[in-house]
């Protein structure tokens, strides 16, 4: 009977251990990565039974060990596609997985009592970590790239060589520019031109920049005052620079006053009380808010309305555009922004750009359109081409 | 008659702005003063940041830590403080690690002035269940350095103590060994910034907290799942304030707050109420 | 000086645009280190251009004072404010400049009982402005108008607790307007947005747009 019971118990342990045995292990080198992780797979177990236990990665960087052991993991868990960064070695600091370096690594099973015995536990699997040199998993996003700048570059050209055949829709509150500017004149008071809060390496304080240029260049020409404030101090500069070209192209250098292109404060609040004051003060006569705003962008319009100017917006700060909307004569809303100086300039190698976007606007919409059709037909595949993986 | 009236309307069509920001004043202000009870009902986003940390905490126990970044100052301490405080007593009473930063460089004394409160109220020791880093230049250079090597992005805390030594960072390799990450943002260098430059490259859990005319900004991170869940405004902190079962300064800001809507709501239609009657008479006259 | 002016500007923006979009697709440890090296450079050069942006502060409100022109009281209230931190912070409660900065002294006190209030003041006077602007301009002059204001209406009453005493339904429209209406307009922006600045970046990085230059 003893002999039974014995032979029964280790029958009982072989099924344990075999049900628990870790399969389908795998260890592979990160794709796509700088080569400092590994990823781990293995089948994901199922069995009711296993709830009691754990799973343990285990990473040496030599085959014979110390092997370091990770962070235990409990069932229910995901075999596949654990990603490895580092380690901890015993009464060290932690130690990142590094670039051209093998590592060994194994997987145990552990008992989810108290003793934690190892039930069962992997093969040994080295792995090379290497940086690669293409990011596979965003070719989509780069094929994208390549269309969108084949065709707006296409487009800038084909508008160069037919530079009559392009056509570009009002902007009303482009067009009402040159009448804000020429009200200011007639009044003899300045233009307040007001920088957003972002860098000068993004594009909306680029974009804003640009039509600073043109709107500089009038200035000079109609002989009036243009103060332009700044959050910014590389913005600030960038914009003397600007204003100072327009104003040696407009043929009149001797106007140009680099102090009314002015840092009025590095702080979001500090600089719209500064503006305020401005507004309030020097009563300007027409304003100009282009680039990206946050919660100042009401604060400054508001006060520009009760000061009486004439104020244009231009901004792709999706939440501030109703209050700009709100407050001032003219807005241009997300991408007239952009377009603004290809606008002014009309110039057709700056229009033909225009052009080539809207060919992408299409592009997206018609990807849109079947993306939604087979997706409700219960196809992915077509979306799935277009997800960051 | 009719033109009298037409006069009057005219006079009310354009009110002066004084009145308008007395009575919105008064509408603060008196519920400020007056106590009155108002249904809180938390939404999904703000529910799915809560169970969240209850997940974190019920598998990682104290082993478990969330990141909060403190990325907004004192202009927007109103809606963002509260948050904040709920947070941290959420994390604190779990025993859950906290690990906090920041990236707006006005917002540090803020950050540690909260910190401190609740560490204190939880009694909770420095180093061991919580360590605050403070701010550090770059916000997307910072973040991408966080997740490939968190020692080299803070080498040491916000005074001065090295993150190798203390026990809440010591472990933490990348910005992947830490359960939670959630932004507490007013603006640039906030959210927006975790999702593109930290969610989307190592993909970690992230949620969001931000202030009201914020948050319809991140409903679409919502959807495809960069953001887990987002705190908006003040109503979101009141209801996370009411699922932790500890009502503060949230919840009684949405007395103030429901009466100033409810004020701004009347505005609005007697303003188009007295543009109405005077597209009426203007028809009646031609 | 016209290749200082124009041509170099030109041929560094073409290369570190090029460069920039050509790291993004190799993930190899040494393109990550050239684009933390970028980046930490941009950092740099923002740190040596804020000494400009005070030196502009200072010229603009020295000339204010010099000219007395209109308001110049308040210019010199920014250099004294200047000043005056700048003391304090080297003064450093008696630790001097070369140690961390402590918690207690001078900055502290203006930041948390001067610059504290200020910059809450500011943000709040926002429930005044978003008042006053809505009563004026918010009007149902077209059908368009009128069903935005109603939606308007409604997300605002549904996203204060106090619409729960009327209908709990209430709550959950203003949350289906924001999900799906407001979501597919912001989206719509959004693609705009992405487009224009695309195209706005490869116009910069081929030479085509220059006004940012001061030149068409």
């Amino acid at each position: 009977m003893r002999l039974f019971i014995s032979i029964f118990m280790i029958y009982l342990g072989f099924q344990l251990l075999s049900a628990n045995a870790v399969e389908d292990f795998s260890v592979i080198d990160k794709p796509n990565d700088n080569g400092g992780a590994i990823v781990v797979s293995w089948k994901e177990m199922v069995a009711e039974t296993e709830k009691n236990f754990f799973y343990q990665i285990m990473i040496a960087e030599q085959e014979d060990g110390p092997f370091y052991p990770l962070e235990k993991m409990a069932y229910p868990l995901k075999g596949k596609g654990f990603e490895v960064k580092g380690y901890n070695k015993e009464g060290e600091e932690s130690t990142l997985v590094v670039p051209n370096k093998t590592y060994f690594v194994k997987m145990k099973v552990l008992n989810g009592d108290k003793s934690e015995t190892t039930v069962s536990e992997s093969e040994i699997i080295s792995v090379t970590t290497k940086g690669n040199f293409f990011a596979f998993n965003k070719l989509n996003s780069f094929l994208i790239l390549i269309f969108l700048t084949v065709v707006i570059m296409c487009f800038i050209v084909y508008a160069q060589r037919n530079p009559h055949k392009l056509f570009v829709r009002r902007i009303a509150g482009l067009d009402a520019m040159e009448d804000a500017l020429g009200r200011a004149t007639e009044m003899g008071r300045s233009a307040l031109f007001v920088h957003g809060l972002r860098s000068v390496s993004e594009i909306p304080t680029i974009a804003a920049i640009n039509i600073l240029g043109k709107i500089a260049k009038k200035i000079a020409e109609f002989d009036a005052t243009l103060r332009v404030s700044n959050w910014d101090p590389i913005v600030q500069q960038v914009s003397q620079e600007t204003v100072k070209e327009a104003h040696i192209e407009a043929g009149r250098p001797d106007t140009y006053k680099s102090e009314n292109i002015f840092f009025a404060a590095g702080d979001q609040f500090s600089y719209a009380a500064a503006v305020e004051g401005i507004m309030v003060r020097e009563k300007p006569a027409t304003i100009f808010y282009f680039g990206y705003f946050y919660a100042e962008s009401l604060l400054l319009s508001e006060t520009g309305a009760h000061t009486g100017a004439i104020q244009i917006a231009g901004s792709d700060a999706f939440t501030q555009i109703p209050f700009f909307i709100t407050t001032c004569d003219y807005t241009l809303i997300g991408e007239e922004l952009y377009a603004a100086s290809a606008y002014l300039s009309r110039e057709p190698k700056l229009l033909g750009g225009l052009k080539g976007q809207d060919v992408g606007k299409m592009a997206i919409i018609l990807i849109l359109i079947l993306g939604t059709l087979f997706t409700t037909l219960g196809w992915q595949g077509f979306s799935k081409l277009f997800w960051p993986s | 008659m009719g033109m009298q009236m037409k006069f009057d309307l005219k006079k009310l069509f354009n009110l002066d702005r004084r009145i308008i920001y007395l009575l919105i004043f008064l509408s603060i202000l008196i519920p400020f003063l007056v106590e009155f009870d108002l249904p809180i009902k938390a939404n999904k986003d703000v529910k799915n940041i809560f169970n969240k940390i209850e997940d974190v905490a019920k598998n990682k126990g104290h082993q478990g830590s969330i990141l909060l970044s403190f990325d907004f100052d004192n202009a927007s301490k109103a809606e963002l403080e509260p948050m904040a405080r709920s947070l941290l007593a959420h994390a604190f009473k779990n025993n859950l690690r906290v690990i906090a930063m920041g990236h707006w460089p006005n917002g540090v004394e803020l950050a540690k002035s909260i910190l401190n409160d609740l560490a204190r109220e939880f009694k909770k020791e420095y180093g061991e269940d919580w360590v605050y880093l403070g701010y550090r230049p770059g916000v997307s250079i910072l973040i991408i350095n966080m997740g490939k090597d968190f020692k080299s992005a803070f080498q040491t805390d916000a005074f001065g103590k090295n993150t190798k030594e203390l026990a809440a960072t010591k472990n933490i390799k990348t910005i992947n060994d830490i359960d939670y990450v959630i932004s507490l943002s007013a603006g640039s260098g906030g959210i927006e910034d975790w999702v593109v430059y930290g969610r989307s490259k190592y993909h970690f859990e992230l949620g969001g907290a931000c202030t009201a005319v914020m948050a319809a900004d991140f409903y679409p991170f919502l959807q495809s799942g960069q953001l887990n869940g987002l705190i908006g405004g003040l109503a979101g902190a009141a209801q996370y304030e009411t699922l932790l079962g500890r009502p503060a300064e949230a919840v009684s800001g949405m007395r103030p707050q429901s009466i100033a809507h409810i004020v701004l709501i009347f505005f609005i239609l007697f303003g188009n109420f007295c543009y109405l009657i005077d597209r009426f008479y203007l028809s009646k006259r031609s | 000086m016209n290749f200082l002016k124009k041509t170099l500007p030109l041929i560094l923006a073409f290369v570190s645009g090029w460069l920039a979009i050509t790291l993004e697709y190799i993930p190899h440890q040494n393109s990550e280190a050239t684009m933390a090296s970028l980046t930490k450079g941009l950092i740099i050069i923002g740190a040596i251009t804020a000494f400009m942006g005070i030196y502009g502060l200072f010229s603009l409100h020295y000339l204010k004072i010099k000219r007395r022109s209109e308001g110049w009281g308040y210019s010199t209230l920014v250099i004294a404010g200047f000043m005056i931190m700048t003391a304090f912070g080297i003064y450093n409660n008696g630790a001097f400049m070369f140690q961390p900065q402590v918690e207690a002294g001078g900055i502290s006190w203006i930041y948390e009982y001067i610059f504290n209030p200020c910059q809450a003041t500011m943000f709040s006077i926002l429930a005044f402005f978003i008042a006053s602007a809505a009563y004026r301009t918010f009007r149902a002059k077209s059908l368009e108008a009128g069903i935005l204001l109603v939606a308007a209406i409604i997300v605002m009453f549904g996203k204060v607790p106090i619409a729960g005493l009327v209908s709990e339904h209430i709550p959950e429209v203003a949350q289906w307007l924001l999900d799906y209406p407001n979501m597919a307009v912001k989206r719509a922006i959004f693609f705009g947005v992405a487009l224009g600045g695309i195209s706005t970046a490869l116009r910069i990085i081929f030479g085509i747009e220059r006004s940012y230059l001061g030149g068409e």
